[in-house]
């Protein structure tokens, strides 16, 4: 444990490459040395953040999403994860060559993540004031007060009422929006550049749901962070994305800025996504659903990994596997017939 | 829980400063926030059984530390014209009636306390009153002194009234409450009256009697708690220590550390105890460790040596579902060291089962050591222990059995009391029985 003042690897100059996205996740392999088998888990991820930009990841359960930011991180567990091929730059550095200490220094401080359920995320046996301090102290070299008055700061930041009375308090005394909220100011505590939030609204009802988005976009723009937003709800990322990113089965099967994807996607798994939303405007009817199941990552389907359950499959779908159609505008998209699907969205 | 401020977070973001005053309003009031550790505190100091346990340990501690304010007599002074002689009956009696009399009267301060102010000791007076008309008749009964007999059962009567539920509804008010209350005060002080008059006719000391020696039984079985609970608490301390670093070591780091760790673990644990304990104090025993100091360290470290296994697997099962938690996943990703995790934020996570096992393990240890030095390899002199005496006793328990009888009665009192506390600790902890 290193208690320094100046904990940080970012001040160096020369790594600090302007040119460049923020992020840039590259061809990313990852699989899991399972019992089982080997599970090929991301198979070529692909994409890009930007300062000031929100990047939505959607997809089903087991698609990759939140493997990918664990990769990103560099907290996956290793055994059963390796990562096989690939490169993470940020800020133009490629994290997968760095030492695990340096890596260590980077999370929070220039990467940093907001979990799922806010409640296991916290540690019960302190107080919340206590977690967001801690890092202040150990790796700001705050004393005790001046990290009290900013992780008091960090609360009125997200918006938790009486911030001054509640930094004393413990996880459970905390609504599910709350801890939420203080979760968000946890991983804010560092200034990080990018944060990644893996579906941060799951566990929570609706209206509140609303309130973190907006919080989290207001926050994003306010300091010009970059975000990447995991989650299965294509509500979410209706409002807050700028761009989107499609995965199935480990790879990013459509990419596109948010408008153009949801006005005419470009790949039959996004349009059965988009499907599956129940809609106002019709009344009654069944919820339609994209058959069958995704695929057990031990055993991709051969060719493209979707076509047993697609729809507009056809005989070349199950040999060659579909590369990248460029769709014009940053759009692409991994299906054969790309175009064509566009044009009859 | 209801959480005052939940109907806040319904409110839009948008408009902040309502309900920033909203919640202000409904959190004025300050409510004390409590953490796992202190709910439990709280939780265990409601319980009777938890907190006469609790008194009777820090009794035994004080005698442990101070055993001469509580014994005259040299407990190895040996005088041969005095053994097996058998306890001084109407002294002990008198001592019995004198701790049930002032037993009795604390029940009533308890029970005036808790009618006046609703609190633990409400719940506690029952009880306390129990175990003082209990001590009364047992004086009564080992020297047949009718007044010590009435009154005890008096305040038993009172204690059960007052403390069984169907019973203590007939005695609903404030007439049927204060009655008992003046009961046990009127009968507490009475006791206290006779028995310390009683005190002066009767001749002082040697209340248990003398051992084969010609030795106090009643000075050994005091200057025996020491030793009994230094090799209790020590054994304890030493297991949990060695037991919780191995086991955060092979839950944490996992793979082949794990293995090797926990293959280690299973070596140890698959000795027999007292078969593992045997060689291992009879090999040192030749190697000349003569000093009461040596001969303590040697049990101790026998006893741990031979149990860390159990708080391994206990440590290494707690960290490994704790590890699995989110909580442990974002200090990760907020950058904290390896070390950092492991002893700020899993282990406060993990202690609570250890933390049972060793209250629990405190007991048995203190049974572990009495039978070692049964088996005449534990304890011996100059060491005195309640084990000691009961070894020392072995030969002449039909002849005379007291010399058994009081020690095993300390010791049976003492791992009960630890066994007690450990339940209840378990109980407190343990979320799911709530």
């Amino acid at each position: 444990m290193t208690a320094n003042t100046s904990e940080s690897v970012l001040t160096d100059p020369t790594t600090n490459g302007q040119d460049g996205p923020l992020l840039e996740v590259r061809d990313l392999h990852v699989e899991f040395r399972t019992r089982d088998g080997v599970a090929k888990v991301l198979n070529g991820v692909s994409y890009h953040v930007d300062a000031g930009e929100t990047l939505a990841v959607l997809g089903e359960s087991g698609s990759g999403k939140s493997v990918t930011a664990q990769t990103i991180m560099g907290i996956l567990d290793s055994p059963p994860a390796f990562v096989t091929g690939g490169s993470i730059k940020f800020r133009g550095q490629e994290l997968l060559k760095l030492s695990p200490e340096k890596r260590r220094l980077l999370r929070g401080d220039g990467i940093a993540m907001i979990f799922q359920d806010a409640l296991s995320a916290l540690n019960p046996v302190f107080t919340v004031g206590f977690q967001i301090e801690e890092q202040l102290r150990i790796r700001k070299g705050m004393s005790k007060a001046e990290a009290r008055k900013r992780a008091i700061e960090l609360l009125d930041l997200v918006r938790i009422p009486n911030a001054k009375g509640r930094v004393r308090q413990y996880p459970h005394e905390f609504s599910g929006g709350m801890r939420q909220r203080a979760m968000i100011a946890m991983s804010l505590a560092l200034d990080p550049q990018l944060l990644i939030a893996d579906e941060p609204t799951t566990a929570l009802d609706v209206t509140v749901q609303a309130q973190i988005m907006d919080l989290l976009a207001e926050i994003k723009n306010e300091r010009q962070m970059g975000l990447i937003l995991i989650t299965h709800d294509l509500g979410v990322v209706a409002e807050t994305a700028d761009r989107i990113a499609v995965m199935y089965a480990g790879r990013i099967v459509e990419h596109g800025d948010a408008r153009s994807v949801y006005k005419a996607p470009g790949h039959p798994y996004t349009i059965g996504l988009l499907n599956s939303l129940p809609r106002l405007d019709q009344k009654g009817q069944t919820l339609e659903t994209i058959k069958g199941l995704p695929p057990s990552l031990l055993n991709i389907p051969s060719g493209c990994p979707f076509h047993p359950r697609c729809p507009q499959a056809a005989p070349v779908c199950s040999t060659t596997v579909p590369g990248n159609h460029d769709l014009g505008n940053g759009r692409y998209s991994k299906c054969h017939f790309a175009e064509e699907v566009v044009r009859n969205g | 829980m209801s959480d005052p401020t939940m109907a806040a977070e319904g409110v839009p973001a948008g408009q902040t400063g309502d309900y920033i005053t909203a919640a202000e309003h409904a959190t004025g009031t300050k409510e004390k926030t409590r953490s796992l550790w202190s709910d439990a505190w709280h939780d265990l100091t409601r319980r009777p059984l938890f907190v006469i346990s609790m008194a009777v340990i820090a009794f035994l501690v004080v005698v442990a530390i101070f055993p001469s304010w509580f014994a005259e007599e040299n407990p190895r002074l040996r005088d041969l014209d005095r053994a097996r002689i058998g306890p001084n009956v109407p002294y002990l009696a008198t001592v019995l009636a004198i701790i049930g009399s002032g037993i009795t009267v604390i029940a009533a301060i308890l029970a005036t306390v808790g009618k006046l102010r609703d609190g633990v000791s409400r719940k506690m007076a029952p009880y306390v009153a129990g175990i003082g008309g209990v001590l009364l008749l047992a004086g009564g009964l080992i020297n047949s002194v009718t007044l010590y007999l009435v009154i005890g059962a008096l305040v038993f009567a009172c204690g059960v009234v007052s403390g069984v539920p169907k019973v203590s509804r007939l005695l609903r008010g404030n007439a049927g409450t204060w009655g008992v209350v003046a009961l046990l005060a009127v009968a507490g002080g009475a006791g206290l009256f006779i028995a310390l008059d009683d005190l002066s006719t009767v001749e002082v000391g040697a209340a248990f009697g003398y051992d084969q020696q010609g030795r106090d039984i009643y000075a050994r079985v005091v200057y025996g708690t020491r030793y009994t609970l230094l090799v209790g608490f020590s054994a304890t301390l030493l297991t949990v220590l060695i037991g919780s670093l191995v086991g955060i070591l092979s839950g944490y780091f996992g793979g082949w550390l794990d293995s090797l760790l926990s293959r280690i673990g299973e070596v140890f644990f698959g000795l027999p105890f007292v078969l593992g304990a045997i060689v291992i104090l009879s090999a040192f025993r030749s190697a000349g460790f003569d000093s009461a100091p040596a001969i303590v360290a040697m049990v101790v470290m026998s006893i741990s040596v031979l149990s860390w296994p159990v708080s391994m697997r206990i440590m290494r099962s707690a960290v490994i579902a704790a590890k699995q938690q989110d909580y442990v996943k974002a200090a990760r990703a907020l950058g904290a060291s390896s070390a950092r995790i492991i002893f700020r934020h899993l282990l406060p996570n993990c202690l609570a089962p250890v933390l049972v096992y060793a209250t629990i393990a405190l007991g048995a240890f203190i049974g572990a050591e009495a039978t070692l030095s049964f088996l005449g390899i534990g304890l011996r002199d100059p060491a005195v222990s309640w084990g000691v005496m009961i070894a020392d006793s072995r030969d002449y328990i039909r002849a005379s059995p007291l010399l058994l009888i009081f020690p095993a009665s300390f010791l049976t009192l003492t791992v009960l009391v630890f066994v007690t506390i450990g339940d209840a600790v378990r109980e407190a902890l343990d979320p799911k029985l709530k």
